[in-house]
């Protein structure tokens, strides 16, 4: 793999429409974004940005009767959304695998772990039943689970939440992808066991190259996990940036009342937090302008009436798309 | 809470000092019988757990799933009976109460739940569910019914229009104010907020967080606030009782829990935040690699 280019998903003017009731919805509206080998994107916004269609769209996941398409995810040279549902299958898990929020749903109630876990090794390796029985145990130990041997006869409801979430990173390696996609991996779990799970996660990285993108709505799970962060506003990118720039200089007004709206463990309890006043609007009434305009502090008449472009800022790779980010930051410093 | 955190000189500090506490819990407990395979098994949800709440303050209850911090506030109010402890509320114990006297003290007491859409009801508009729970405890004539829904709905951001709105018409932070509305109509003193803000989106969150300070400045109110969310639990509270397997482990001033935790689960739960900046968790995970093989097999 050493000989290959460090590029290993690169999703191009991605749309993701929906057939409604109410008409046609583009839930993702041309986004674009690359990850590298060895590299961890996050993917940050609140709900119905369109981070999770953005994910179900790689694995192609979406129901393709009601989901239109368009634009190209190249994974390793090959474009998954022109890929016949046939080799698409091959290609989840072997290629690209992903990580779900509940645990408790992602696994089958009635099997065993061990028969669930050796299913997954033996659709895309050709091995016998005990290969692929010694091959569970041994993913279950990468991945911390205690007593592999007596989890493979259990069942998911005798696990507790930190350790199913285990078997499914498990699970989700067991075809050795080169892209792990993980939506909101630690969203369900205690604080402890999010820890835990985070700290398995950068570990099994840093002995691969895969690359992984992290879908999330937790800023302190940014910046524990990722090197660069796209950030989702109703269905498009409105900041790119590695993961040091977005915290030191957010440029996106949204960006900046996200972060401003947590309330730090180390922050001022005396001050009351920001809040990003007005609400997201619905995809049925997009904004003829800025999306964001309405909830902005800094908006002008031109965010108003024209979308603002995703433009480079400066020379660096970060991306933002507002027309006033410069005089934003330039106030910053007065 | 935080934004009037009253210091030594401030006279809030001096009445708080001199005042009993507003309500008082006294070794409470609650167990739970379940019956498996392996037969009866008693569960100690809530385990001799004690701690006052003063007038005008914040009172943190943190810990993770399970810990029985949902079933304290439940069984202060006794809508889980407690097996045995106090409950003394401005004097009175509420677990040795008279139902009919309960059913008025709950007036005093109330609760805000963590998911708003399922605590209101999805047939009746904004203004009849809110006319409910004043019906309950005020015997008012319709008009004055109407003219205190619109006070407080007033107080919690909405205008008239709300009065009419189902609760599907609003979204998730919008069905929480009104939760915080309902409680807030019967005029309480103490209300008991059930992770309240743990369905939200963090802008949304935010939102409720402030208006939770600034009514708390306004009416003087005081707040059980239960949380699995550190951070959000350290911005809000006065004090804090961290709870481990149905016991509080311990407790004392937000700053000083935060700052100086005495008990190792205290610790391991600030430990386990996420940074706030990725140059926090870089130095973290290069310190813990060092320590530890690459893939550990022990729990953190």
């Amino acid at each position: 793999m050493s000989d290959m280019t460090p590029t290993l998903l690169t999703v191009n003017d991605l749309h993701t429409s929906f057939k409604t009731e109410r008409g046609p919805v583009t839930a993702v509206d041309g986004i674009s974004f690359t990850v590298n080998r060895g590299e961890t994107l996050g993917v940050v916004g609140e709900s119905g940005c369109g981070k999770s269609v953005t994910a179900d769209s790689i694995m192609r996941l979406l129901d393709e009767k009601e989901t239109t398409y368009s634009g190209t995810i190249m994974l390793s040279g090959r474009d998954l959304l022109a890929l016949p549902e046939s080799k698409m299958r091959q290609a989840r898990g072997h290629e690209l695998a992903m990580i779900a929020q509940d645990s408790m749903s992602s696994l089958n109630p009635v099997f065993t772990i061990g028969n669930q876990l050796t299913e997954a090794i033996t659709v895309h390796r050709k091995m016998s039943k005990t290969d692929a029985r010694l091959y569970a145990i041994s993913l279950l130990e990468r991945t911390g689970v205690p007593e592999p041997e007596h989890r493979m006869t259990q069942y998911p409801h005798e696990l507790s939440g930190g350790l199913r979430q285990r078997v499914l990173i498990a699970m989700a390696l067991s075809g050795d992808p080169q892209l792990l996609i993980a939506d909101e991996p630690t969203t369900a779990l205690d604080v402890t066991t999010q820890a835990q799970i985070l700290t398995l996660i950068r570990d099994l990285q840093a002995t691969s190259d895969m690359g992984s993108i992290i879908i999330t709505h937790d800023l302190g799970v940014v910046a524990e996990m990722c090197d660069r962060v796209i950030v989702m506003y109703l269905g498009e990118v409105v900041e790119e940036s590695d993961v040091d720039g977005l915290f030191d200089t957010p440029k996106h007004p949204y960006t900046r009342g996200l972060l401003a709206s947590i309330p730090a463990i180390d922050g001022d309890r005396s001050q009351p937090l920001n809040v990003i006043t007005g609400r997201v609007p619905t995809l049925y009434d997009v904004p003829p302008g800025c999306r964001f305009a309405d909830r902005c502090n800094f908006a002008t008449d031109i965010c108003r009436t024209t979308p603002p472009p995703l433009e480079s800022v400066d020379d660096s790779t970060a991306k933002v798309r507002c027309w006033n980010w410069r005089s934003i930051s330039t106030e910053d410093h007065q | 809470m935080s934004t009037s955190a009253p210091t030594e000189t401030s006279p809030e500090a001096a009445v708080q000092e001199s005042s009993q506490p507003l309500l008082e819990v006294r070794g409470l407990t609650k167990r739970f019988t379940s019956h498996g395979s392996s037969g009866k098994k008693i569960t100690r949800a809530v385990d001799d757990v004690s701690f006052d709440i003063m007038p005008g303050e914040t009172f943190g209850l943190v810990g993770e799933s399970g810990c029985g911090k949902s079933t304290t506030g439940r069984s202060l109010l006794r809508l889980i009976e407690p097996d045995s402890g106090t409950v003394r509320y401005e004097g009175r114990d509420l677990v040795t109460m008279p139902r009919r006297e309960l059913h008025s003290t709950r007036r005093q007491i109330q609760m805000v739940f963590q998911d708003p859409f399922s605590s209101l009801n999805p047939r009746r508009r904004i203004g009849a569910i809110l006319e409910e729970a004043l019906q309950i405890q005020f015997h008012l004539r319709m008009s004055d019914r109407r003219e205190r829904v619109l006070k407080i709905l007033d107080k919690v951001g909405f205008s008239e229009e709300y009065y009419y709105r189902f609760p599907h018409e609003m979204s998730g932070g919008q069905r929480q104010r009104i939760g915080v509305a309902r409680a807030l109509i019967v005029d309480p003193k103490l209300i008991i907020c059930d992770e309240p803000v743990s369905a939200l989106d963090v802008s949304i969150q935010s939102q409720i967080l402030n208006m939770l300070d600034d009514l708390q400045a306004e009416l003087g109110l005081s707040y059980l606030f239960i949380s699995h969310d550190l951070s959000v639990v350290r911005h809000i509270s006065d004090r804090i009782a961290v709870m481990k397997d149905g016991q509080i482990v311990e407790q004392g001033p937000t700053d000083a829990i935060f700052s100086n935790p005495q008990h190792a689960y205290t610790q391991q739960l600030l430990n386990a935040i996420p940074a706030s900046h990725p140059s926090i968790a870089r130095s973290r995970y290069a310190a813990a690699s060092a320590s530890a093989p690459i893939i550990p097999q022990r729990k953190a």
